[in-house]
């Protein structure tokens, strides 16, 4: 069970300002030629997200009960462009593992347990994006989080429940299209794609639940497709 | 099917430089690419493959084939085993079209279901030979051939049933066939006669040619063949058939006569196989079968007879043991043995696991034991109860489940076994010498029995585990908002009083209809007032008082021995009994 401790808020202080600091370096990552912005005709008003990654739980001794310090973390996002730099979308994920739990008689890990997270996320994100042939578009954004949980315990039932929460998002995007010009046109003619980008994402989350508080949250680092349309 | 492979390869050296291919959908493994020889799942994947230059052989393994195929190479085609090499068209089609070849040989195969079996044209030397054809008498032309020259022979054929037998527009060889039970036996009837000869006309609604013409040749009309079993397609004919010797060169009229019949008999059926043991052991046990009537195997003077194949706690073909039971259609096993017991399991105390009201255990196998029993005993219940066991087959670990949190149970195990005969029965006949079973004179084994003899063997106990099993908290340890009021009553999941009420849900309510009833609704309407207690937390001294009884009455329920419960129960009732007599007596009293 953990309990927010000093160390622990640092620890989420530290790795806000990296997230912090790898948008910053991303930003120097784009041209200034290109930061000039073009007249955006027929631009993309939604955008699709699909990727998956690692997710560093925010939970004590982890490692001990799970076997490694991290798990598989799917999501997926949807987004509309308020303007072209500001989107607001909705997340959908999951995260799972299966690991033992603690047996209080005998004092060590026991049983079978099978932990499940459904982060459903809303969120803003800035996209500094100024042309549609810019090649690295750096993002970051944030907004609220709804965790839902389960446990489910071998011969013993399910433990659900949820929690609310926030979290961090940072990534940088690559432009896919002029990889292969003819696809992104015809992806484009075809199903009204504009542009594919490559992205990846640094994502941080946090959900307080319980007394002592555990935060259910953590770090995950993703990788994915963002098709604009 | 190696050994037919090699006798194909060794006794038709004309054909040494083709390529025999087999079709095995059954082969164990699957057919790899890498087979030597090549080996299909069809018949058509193998045709496909054949090489038109060499003349391949295709040997197609007894089974069901619904395909229908063209065949437009000079190739041959054979079935291992007449009776059970089927081809179907699944009632329509053409199973086989034959067209634009100029050698070309169909042998042992049996055509059924089909709007026509073998469709000929523009083909030269072909042969049909050893088949069977039962397309069904209002359905289908067994053969039909057109614009062929007289090269074409159909030669020791059976036709049973079928709406024509043979539909030839020119003059081709046709003998030592049996057309049987056929709506026509040959169309057109007016033929050259003299390539008609040696056939038995039997029950076809019309010969075709007039029976003055066909007994001009020396074809047999109007008498049965005597099948043995047409119902199981078994026509293999019996002792007595007018077919037996009668066909050019004294050989068999029909599919099983001629140099390239097989010599397979068809398979019986064990009827009963039990243990017919009296008294102490050697034990044995009485098999029977059906009997064979083909009178290969039933010949007067030279009969061929019946082996009995088992093996002890083993399945499947080669048997360790054949015995000859010659003529008879049963057979006495004797001399059997009962298992002994097998050694002591060890318990693998290292991997004893524990959950909720569960123990799990790992011991080591233990040579030929054919099962475990579990068994476990609470040395904490007072007073002690009975020893359980489990029968957990033929595993080397088990959760016990249903326990008690927190009491020590004594766990051990034992390993069993019983011996097992596994038995199957074979036909032979006395024609030639048997190589083995579905190859050669012998018939493929039927299908087997078991039977378990003597009694069951179990072996000594295992070393003594001693462990209790309890709830397991997860990790984190989150409340659950399933558990509605009582969580938010007393603030986490796992909090002694939730879990005495939650093992009372599941001992006492949820096993029956009326507490799942209850359990349902309150699922219902629970998370309501949870959601209320929580938002008004000064509640939750008070609803933990007011659930103080339903915990009380749980933790009892779900804590005490059956005594223990009993002697409440009864002290109650006495104590209630002399409140009511007292207050009654007070009463009486004042008036």
């Amino acid at each position: 069970m953990k309990k927010i401790t000093m160390a622990s808020k640092n620890m989420r202080l530290i790795r806000l300002l990296t997230i912090f600091a790898s948008f910053l370096f991303s930003v120097l990552l784009v041209p200034h030629t290109i930061l000039a912005a073009d007249p955006l005709s027929d631009q993309p008003r939604w955008s699709t997200e699909v990727k998956g990654g690692l997710f560093y739980p925010d939970i004590d001794e982890w490692k001990t009960y799970y076997g490694k310090n991290n798990t598989y973390h799917l999501a997926g996002t949807i987004a509309f462009k308020l303007f072209r730099q500001l989107e607001v979308g909705i997340e959908g994920g999951y995260i799972r593992d299966k690991g033992q739990g603690f047996a209080p008689g005998h004092g060590n890990p026991a049983g079978s347990v099978i932990y499940e997270l459904f982060p459903l996320q809303a969120f803003l994100v800035f996209r500094w994006v100024f042309s549609e042939e810019q090649w690295f578009v750096p993002y970051f954004g944030g907004g609220w989080t709804r965790m839902y949980y389960r446990e489910k315990i071998e011969f013993q039932g399910d433990v659900k429940g949820s929690a609310d929460g926030y979290h961090a998002r940072a990534g940088l995007q690559f432009l896919l299209d002029d990889l292969d010009p003819d696809a992104a046109n015809k992806f484009y003619s075809d199903y009204g794609v504009h542009h594919t980008y490559f992205f990846l994402e640094a994502q941080y989350i946090s959900a307080v639940i319980g007394t002592p508080e555990i935060d259910l949250g953590g770090t995950s680092f993703l990788a994915g497709l963002l098709f604009e349309y | 099917m190696s050994t037919s492979f090699v006798l194909l390869t060794v006794f038709t050296p004309e054909e040494l430089t083709a390529t025999t291919r087999v079709v095995d959908p059954n082969k164990s493994g699957g057919c790899l690419t890498s087979d030597s020889p090549p080996c299909y799942t069809t018949i058509g994947a193998a045709i496909t493959a054949a090489d038109t230059a060499t003349g391949d052989d295709i040997f197609v393994e007894p089974g069901t084939y619904q395909e229908n195929l063209s065949l437009s190479k000079n190739i041959s085609i054979q079935g291992r085993e007449t009776a059970r090499t089927i081809i179907s068209g699944g009632g329509s089609g053409t199973i086989l079209t034959v067209s634009g070849v100029n050698s070309i040989t169909i042998y042992n195969f049996t055509f059924i279901d089909a709007a026509v079996g073998i469709s000929v044209s523009n083909s030269t030397n072909v042969d049909i030979i050893n088949n069977v054809f039962n397309l069904g008498k209002s359905l289908g032309t067994a053969v039909n051939i057109t614009d062929v020259p007289s090269s074409t022979e159909i030669i020791n054929n059976t036709f049973y049933e079928n709406y024509i037998a043979i539909l030839a527009t020119a003059d081709i060889t046709i003998k030592n066939n049996i057309l049987d039970n056929n709506a026509t036996a040959l169309s057109p009837g007016t033929r050259d006669m003299g390539l008609i000869t040696f056939n038995l006309f039997n029950a076809n609604t019309d010969n075709g040619p007039s029976d003055t013409d066909l007994q001009s040749t020396t074809n047999i009309l109007n008498q049965s063949p005597l099948f043995v079993d047409t119902a199981t397609r078994d026509f293999h004919v019996e002792e007595g058939s007018p077919v037996i010797a009668a066909g050019d060169g004294s050989e068999d009229i029909g599919a099983y006569g001629g140099a390239s019949a097989d010599t397979i008999p068809f398979p019986v059926s064990i009827l009963s196989a039990v243990d017919s043991s009296v008294g102490p052991p050697p034990y044995q046990i009485t098999v029977s079968w059906s009997e064979n009537l083909s009178h290969l195997v039933t010949h007067t003077t030279t009969p061929g007879g019946y082996n009995v194949h088992y093996s002890e706690n083993r399945s499947g073909a080669p048997y360790d043991t054949p015995i000859d039971a010659l003529t008879a259609t049963s057979e006495v096993l004797t001399g059997l043995t009962a298992a002994s017991a097998p050694a002591a399991p060890v318990i693998d105390v290292a991997r004893t696991e524990y959950a909720n009201g569960t123990i799990k255990v790992y011991w080591s196998s233990v040579l030929n034991a054919t099962g475990y029993k579990v068994y476990y005993r609470n040395i904490d219940a007072v007073p002690a109860p009975p020893e359980l066991s489990d029968d957990v087959m033929n595993v080397t670990e088990h959760a016990i489940t249903g326990l008690i949190n927190g009491d020590n149970y004594e766990i051990e195990v034992t390993a069993y076994t019983q011996n097992t005969y596994y038995i199957a029965v074979t036909a032979y006949d006395s024609s030639g010498l048997t190589l083995e079973p579905g190859v050669q004179h012998e018939s493929d084994y039927s299908i087997e029995e078991t039977v378990d003899i003597g009694p069951v063997a179990e072996g000594l106990r295992s070393n003594t585990e001693t462990e209790y099993p309890e709830a397991i908290v997860p990790h984190p340890n989150l409340p659950n908002e399933g558990c509605f009021i009582a969580t938010a009553a007393y603030g986490y999941y796992s909090a002694p009083q939730v879990q005495a009420l939650r093992d009372f849900r599941d001992q006492y309510l949820l096993p029956n209809t009326p507490g799942k009833a209850f359990v349902n609704w309150y699922y219902t309407y629970g998370p309501i007032a949870a959601r209320f207690i929580n938002e008004h937390p000064w509640l939750k001294p008070a609803v933990r008082v007011g659930l103080l009884p339903a915990v009380g009455v749980s933790t009892f329920m779900t804590r005490t021995t059956m005594p223990a419960k009993m002697a409440v129960v009864i002290f109650t009732v006495l104590a209630l009994f002399f409140i009511v007599q007292r207050r009654l007596h007070r009463k009486l009293s004042q008036h």
